[in-house]
């Protein structure tokens, strides 16, 4: 293929700049007034009494105190994430080996296993919690004569989790895992590394971001999931998700917004917390 | 001949898929079983899937789903497409901030695009139901729909565009006959994945609908007594589809790579 040199920048047309800018109107109207502005408002609510007009509104913790007061909130709150943090270092160990394996794969191979075993996102997530409770029903059935037998448990809370979220850990590294270049490999050999030292010292390091994106994406939905609670909670376990959507229903608004903005507080503290972990992002991104 | 390790290897890929199919399985075994029980299977039967055209109480919400899925998905796609033009044309400051705004949907958990939602319906008086679960959809979409296409109109060529513009065509005409073309793979892409958050989302059709009008989830999730298994049926039927579609997808880029070779 012939190679035409590149043309020179033009300078900049104004009128065509700002043609596709206006294009773009729609997009970011929507983006203020259906994502900033809600967001906003739900602020706004948890730190307000509630009222009809703007002009007797007050500002109160009210809602805040009232969450730090009853015990049940801070309990399920703590349950929520310690459930899903063991639900997202249960999926890591799963899929970090699995995505190095699988990327080491012929690439029809690799496509159609990932496709397979990442089947089930596209699977409604209320049916296939649903299903994973049959299956303890099953189980519970057939060997403790007691369908409910498993319902409410640790285990099946965290294995709904793990079934549910286990795509979302193996995608980010699996892409990574395949990205990587084959030569990395070919130089540790050739600078001495055996196979272990190989994985430890290059594999692992490269992929620490791949790993931590994983862990939030399995970690974030897990802590606030109402779907795993409803089938597979047995109607005694109540997660973080369940007391937001609990005090809505009961027309608590203003509380429900601040447990709500207490949750995404607590989760960004997390978030910041995994990327401070984070310290190679710096160094890939100098390679990209 | 395999080496040891590799034979560990392929246990434990296939030990892991087993295990994560088999509740894939069983609510496709029992979408066939005869009695309402997704515990024990008592006959064979084709019923529920003559029950997911027949029943008057599943009609409503598969056609809501349908609905709310299909204009949320052509809206956010459509918003997607120019957002993402328009800010590759921007300088890189608004760029990040717009991005930042952007992926707000995507990091924060359903609950909380739920709530924020809720409260912005409250505060504005919208009347909950079908016409706010379309609008919430159209929220946790378009930002989907546009990190799927952004990218790709990053890559595009600048010089096309300028030639077009050389060979006399106006914005709109350049638009249509030289960007969108080019953008067809990306669109489709983002399409799908538009599609599918918007029926697999059940925390913000709940919180939008009011509970007043149902959609697949938020019909599954009231029923109490536990789902039926025409919702079974149906689900076996989506997951055929998106089978046959990948299976296609396989054999395509096989012969593409026997082709190569």
């Amino acid at each position: 293929m012939i190679s035409f040199p590149k043309k020179q920048q033009k300078p900049k047309d104004r009128k065509k700049l700002n043609f596709e800018f206006y294009l773009g109107t729609p997009y970011f109207l929507m983006i203020i007034a259906l994502v900033l502005i809600p967001i906003a408002l739900m602020v706004l609510y948890a730190f307000t009494t509630e009222s009809n007009n703007l002009i007797s509104i007050r500002f109160t913790f009210d809602h805040f105190k009232e969450f730090f007061r009853q015990p049940t909130f801070i309990s399920s709150m703590a349950e929520s994430i310690y459930l899903s943090l063991i639900s997202a270092t249960i999926c890591l160990i799963i899929c970090y080996p699995l995505a190095f394996i699988l990327s080491r794969r012929k690439l029809v191979t690799q496509k159609i296993l990932v496709s397979l075993i990442t089947s089930n996102m596209f699977i409604n997530s209320l049916l296939l919690a649903y299903a994973v409770r049959s299956i303890f029903e099953i189980i519970g059935n057939y060997f403790y004569g007691n369908a409910r037998h498993f319902l409410g448990t640790d285990l099946a809370i965290i294995t709904g989790m793990v079934y549910l979220y286990l795509p979302f850990m193996l995608l980010p590294i699996y892409t990574h895992m395949a990205k990587l270049d084959k030569n990395l490999f070919e130089s540790a050999e050739d600078l001495g590394a055996n196979k272990f030292q190989t994985i430890t010292r290059v594999v692992i390091p490269m992929s620490i971001s791949s790993v931590l994106t994983g862990f939030m994406m399995v970690f974030l939905p897990a802590s606030t999931t109402l779907v795993i609670t409803r089938y597979l909670g047995g109607g005694q376990r109540k997660m973080i998700g369940d007391l937001i959507d609990l005090a809505f229903k009961s027309s608590k608004f203003g509380n429900g917004a601040a447990i709500a903005l207490v949750l995404a507080v607590i989760l960004l503290i997390f978030v910041g917390l995994i990327k401070k972990f984070d310290k190679y992002e710096g160094v890939l991104a100098n390679e990209e | 001949m395999k080496s040891k390790s590799k034979i560990f290897a392929d246990i434990y890929i296939y030990t892991v898929l087993i295990i994560v199919l088999i509740p894939l399985i069983s609510m496709i075994a029992f979408s066939f079983n005869e009695s309402n029980s997704l515990i024990v299977f008592s006959g064979f039967t084709f019923k529920w899937y003559g029950d997911i055209f027949t029943s008057r109480a599943l009609r409503e919400p598969i056609l809501n789903t349908l609905l709310v899925a299909g204009i949320s998905t052509f809206v956010s796609v459509i918003l997607g497409t120019l957002g993402a033009m328009a800010l590759s044309k921007q300088n890189r400051i608004f760029r990040e901030l717009a991005l930042s705004a952007n992926n707000i949907p995507i990091l924060s958990p359903d609950i909380l695009t739920a709530v924020a939602f809720f409260v912005f319906l409250l505060a504005f008086g919208i009347e909950r139901g079908l016409t706010a679960m379309i609008l919430a959809h159209i929220s946790f979409s378009t930002p989907y729909a546009l990190l799927a296409i952004y990218p790709k109109v990053r890559s595009l060529d600048p010089n096309l565009l300028d030639a077009a513009y050389d060979l006399g065509a106006t914005p709109g005409k350049a638009l249509w006959k030289v960007v969108l073309p080019q953008l067809k793979g990306s669109i489709v892409a983002g399409a799908a994945i538009a599609f599918t958050m918007s029926f697999d989302d059940y925390i913000v059709s709940k919180f939008a609908s009011g509970e007043l009008v149902n959609n697949i989830s938020t019909y599954m999730y009231s029923q109490s007594h536990g789902i039926k298994p025409n919702v079974n049926a149906l689900s076996t039927i989506i997951i055929l589809i998106i089978g046959i579609k990948v299976i296609l997808d396989y054999v395509k880029l096989k012969n593409n790579k026997n082709e190569e070779e």
